[in-house]
């Protein structure tokens, strides 16, 4: 049963071609689901806008940049704190939201000089910073605002001041991957090679792709430093702006969000030489791996090698306390794409658990060429999930728990499911040793919560009886 | 030899993502540059770490190489000729999976 219509989409089979149902001996050679492509009408998607791709990802986890986003304030509000990115410098990327607060009446003569008025009151407010990212989106864009010739007078005024313009309205693509995409190779394009940091080790690496959901970039820098290895930049995770401009100075770029920050790690090496390493940085195996290849690039093994015999020493055997209480366990994971196949195998080698339905909003073919080869039998694909397939999956499927984002995450509330936000997380940080602990427990306490039970019994009718 | 093929490509498929980077050429390069490296590296002959890419793809090839060796014990029986052949015939069905074959669209495009 390759790519497969379920009964909720038999008024539009199109979707057909985005639901795939793995089974032994094949390959994606012979199936492969339609990813990164407009959503059919009539399908309820649970998709992001490409503005959101490039602010709420990736820009907005900058921890000393003001992010101003020209364009109605829900754009700015609806992309805020609804990610825990947190920083080491009192979370100022966390605290705030900046907009230019479009209305009506500068939709229809322009929106150039409320920018210019913006811009210029959040850097007297702001004092403390110098940088600056500017968001079109779907109101400004349609209207045609300059933004960067706004910006080229501003920067000239303040003479101090450094300004990236984000130019991917919320109608730009099909999906949040726009925003990826259209950040990483304009930020590649115009600001990498514009600063240089101290270098202060023989061993560089760019870390690409992490965000610094709840500490994980923080872990990941605890042990580069350990092994005597210099994070240039994390991108975009507990980071600075001009450690973003100088991700040329780094020897390796270590990749972990493969879709969000692809690009970039790409471009790094067509145009500096730099190459890029991927690595799986969630689950205890897997992070061991991961150590081991990046230190066999520097030639420091024996510098990897203390620091996962000291963390296993310390970790593993609470992890086999959960992984006793959790094997055999059911669960789906319905996030964006790279986690579908980050956390696959993770799952079920680390933890014992089996993987039975996994949903991407925004993965590319390239993500479910990697989810279909790490996945099991019997184990259902989808693209682009609409809510009805969601409750006939997991009729099909029965999971004990599934990882999904806040919204989809109420919706299987509903039918007494336990998730865990796989976005941002319970409580993490989940990369790294600690992590992979951390997601374990909080594995163990979804799934054994009695919460879930009680909330599905009548009790009017109890009290009856 | 052919179960022994089926079950190290196996295990690159289920295990790496260098195959699978996000073009032809891309993952042309990872697959031939690490496969030669692993053959290499079991054979006791030298291995260049001269360039960027050479490292990479030698950092890449020495942990497969010790995830082969520690999860297939026949792998150990193998002469450096046998591994030779194995690593060509594993190279041919990831080319075949992730380049020649592959339904990704994306794969071709010549832009990043």
């Amino acid at each position: 049963m390759p790519m497969t219509l379920l009964k909720c989409d038999e008024s539009i089979p199109e979707r057909k071609r985005h639901v795939y149902i793995k089974e032994d001996g094949e390959d994606t050679t012979q199936f492969l689901p339609a990813s990164n492509v407009p959503t059919i009408p009539g399908s309820l998607s649970e998709r992001g806008c490409s503005y959101c791709g490039a602010k709420l990802v990736i820009g907005g986890v900058l921890k000393d940049t003001i992010q101003m986003i020209h364009g109605p304030v829900g754009c700015a509000y609806n992309t805020w704190h609804t990610k825990r990115y947190p920083s080491d410098n009192d979370n100022f990327q966390l605290k705030y939201a900046w907009s230019s607060d479009m209305k009506e009446s500068n939709v229809v003569f322009g929106g150039e000089g409320k920018l210019r008025k913006s811009i210029m009151e959040a850097f007297k407010e702001f004092p403390e910073s110098k940088r600056m990212f500017i968001y079109t989106t779907c109101a400004t864009a349609l209207i045609g605002d300059d933004l960067k010739g706004v910006v080229k007078k501003v920067e000239g005024e303040l003479g101090d001041v450094d300004i990236f313009t984000v130019e991917c309205p919320g109608f730009a693509g099909v999906s949040q991957s726009k925003g990826h995409h259209v950040l990483n190779i304009d930020w590649v394009n115009n600001k990498v090679g514009t600063y240089e940091q101290k270098i202060t080790s023989p061993y560089t690496v760019n870390v690409i792709g992490d965000y610094n959901i709840q500490g994980d970039s923080q872990v990941l820098s605890r042990y580069m430093e350990e092994m005597g290895i210099q994070v240039v930049c994390h991108f975009t995770g507990n980071a600075t702006y001009d450690e973003c401009r100088s991700m040329h100075q780094a020897k390796l770029s270590i990749t972990n969000c493969a879709r969000s920050a692809g690009y970039i790690a790409n471009e790094l090496y067509k145009q500096y030489g730099i190459p890029r390493m991927d690595v799986d940085t969630w689950g205890f195996t897997y992070v061991t791996e991961s150590l081991k290849k990046i230190a066999a690039f520097f030639g420091i093994e024996d510098k990897a090698q203390a620091l996962i015999d000291r963390e296993t020493e310390k970790y593993k055997d609470t992890l086999d306390w959960y992984k006793e209480r959790l094997k055999g366990k059911k669960v789906a994971i319905w996030t964006g794409g790279p986690r579908l196949w980050h956390w696959t195998k993770a799952l079920e080698d680390d933890l014992g658990m089996e993987v039975v339905a996994m949903s991407s909003k925004f993965g590319h073919q390239e993500d479910f060429e990697k989810v279909i080869a790490r996945g099991r039998k019997g184990a259902i694909y989808v693209d682009d999930g609409n809510e009805l397939e969601f409750f006939e999956v997991i009729d099909m499927v029965k999971p004990d728990l599934i990882f999904t984002g806040p919204r989809v995450g109420e919706l299987v509330k509903k039918v007494h499911i336990p998730y865990i936000n796989g976005h941002a997380y319970h409580n993490g940080p989940y990369m790294g040793f600690e992590g992979a602990v951390n997601m374990a427990r909080d594995l163990y306490n979804a799934i054994y919560s009695p919460m879930f039970k009680l909330a599905g019994v009548n009790i009017k009718e109890l009290m009856r009886k | 030899m052919e179960d022994k093929v089926q079950a190290v490509y196996n295990y690159i498929v289920e295990r790496c993502l260098w195959q699978f980077f996000s073009r032809n050429w891309d993952r042309e390069r990872n697959i031939k540059g690490i496969m030669k490296d692993v053959a290499l590296l079991y054979s006791g002959k030298e291995v260049s770490k001269e360039t960027s890419d050479e490292k990479c793809y030698y950092a890449d090839a020495k942990i497969l190489l010790e995830q082969i060796l520690d999860k297939f014990t026949w792998f150990e029986e193998l002469n450096s000729k046998d591994v030779f052949e194995l690593t060509d015939k594993v190279i041919d069905k990831l080319m075949y999976l992730a380049v020649t074959n592959s339904l990704n669209v994306e794969r071709t495009v010549e832009y990043y």
